[in-house]
């Protein structure tokens, strides 16, 4: 009994992130509806990016400044991978705003479209045990990724 | 062109990598936690590249329309965007939240088809046909999350 309603707590956890993940992937879209029109305004992309993320940091710690006060400590073990993890975003922020100066968006979204694939190989070392990529995750994401690069060649 | 490529595939590298190690790092830290360190992190080295880049005046040419969009984007990246996927990285795992994420080109077409009148040509239509039919194998594969 208490098996059946563990693995009904657990679908509802997971549909629930998937449910967060579609409305993040709005949001993204949106944004980039903005970024385009400020970048096509002559903003340098660099600036577009620095801007935002400091208006971001801001604004994040505005709506969680209760929750991250309450908060216990981060223990150390944590932080190497948070450092890995802002490394990584860093590394991509800079590279594709500076990227933008000299290919067009469709071409650098429609290479992004990997970002999934990568994330799985990095997965099958990082995340073992922990995470599994069966055969039809990769089928699934192997389909995202060739309807995004369709869209970009197409656009 | 070749540079740009270069550089969008080492965005691509580290936004991948990057989603697995924030996930990792949600074993044990919040995903605010997480996501504050990696927006200051990402702040401070876009400000180098841009000074190195446009120079400190590019800092200051900027108006009250530039700050009122950016406002917006801001909201739209970090807040609704960011932490959501986060979230939904803590609850449905990276396996199934990066592909999700991965689509969102094709809420970018829909969003040009209602909102700017554009007609989506045949390929789109495939490209579109082959995101929703991966997203659906995803979703119906729910019990790989292992914690």
């Amino acid at each position: 009994m208490n098996t059946k309603a563990d693995h009904q707590e657990h679908n509802i956890h997971i549909t629930s992130g998937i449910i967060l993940a579609c409305l993040s992937g709005f949001s993204f879209a949106l944004a980039g509806f903005v970024a385009n029109a400020l970048v096509d305004n002559g903003h340098p992309g660099v600036i577009v990016g620095f801007y935002e993320g400091l208006f971001g940091l801001a604004l994040v710690l505005v709506v969680n400044f209760r929750q991250m006060r309450g908060k216990s400590k981060t223990p150390r073990k944590a932080w190497l991978w948070i450092a890995l993890a802002a490394a990584g975003f860093a590394m991509a922020f800079g590279s594709f705003y500076t990227a933008l100066s000299s290919i067009d968006y469709s071409v650098g979204s429609t290479i992004l479209g990997a970002v999934p694939m990568v994330s799985y190989v990095v997965a099958l070392f990082v995340l073992r045990g922990t995470e599994q990529i069966t055969p039809r995750a990769l089928l699934g994401a192997t389909f995202v990724v060739a309807g995004v690069g369709i869209i970009g060649v197409a656009n | 062109m070749e540079l740009g490529i270069a550089l969008t595939l080492l965005a691509t590298l580290g936004w991948g990598a990057g989603d697995v190690f924030a996930r990792k790092a949600m074993f044990n830290a919040s995903p605010t936690t997480v996501l504050a360190s990696i927006i200051g992190v990402s702040v401070v080295s876009l400000g180098t590249v841009a000074f190195f880049l446009e120079g400190p005046s590019a800092f200051r040419a900027i108006d009250i329309r530039f700050v009122g969009l950016v406002f917006i984007m801001a909201a739209l990246t970090w807040v609704t965007g960011n932490l959501l996927y986060f979230h939904a990285m803590k609850r449905a795992g990276v396996i199934i939240a990066a592909p999700i994420l991965g689509a969102t080109p094709l809420i970018a077409i829909s969003l040009a088809i209602a909102f700017g009148g554009e007609r989506p040509s045949s390929w789109v239509l495939v490209g579109a046909a082959s995101i929703i039919l991966g997203i659906l194998i995803l979703l119906t594969d729910r019990n790989r999350v292992l914690r």
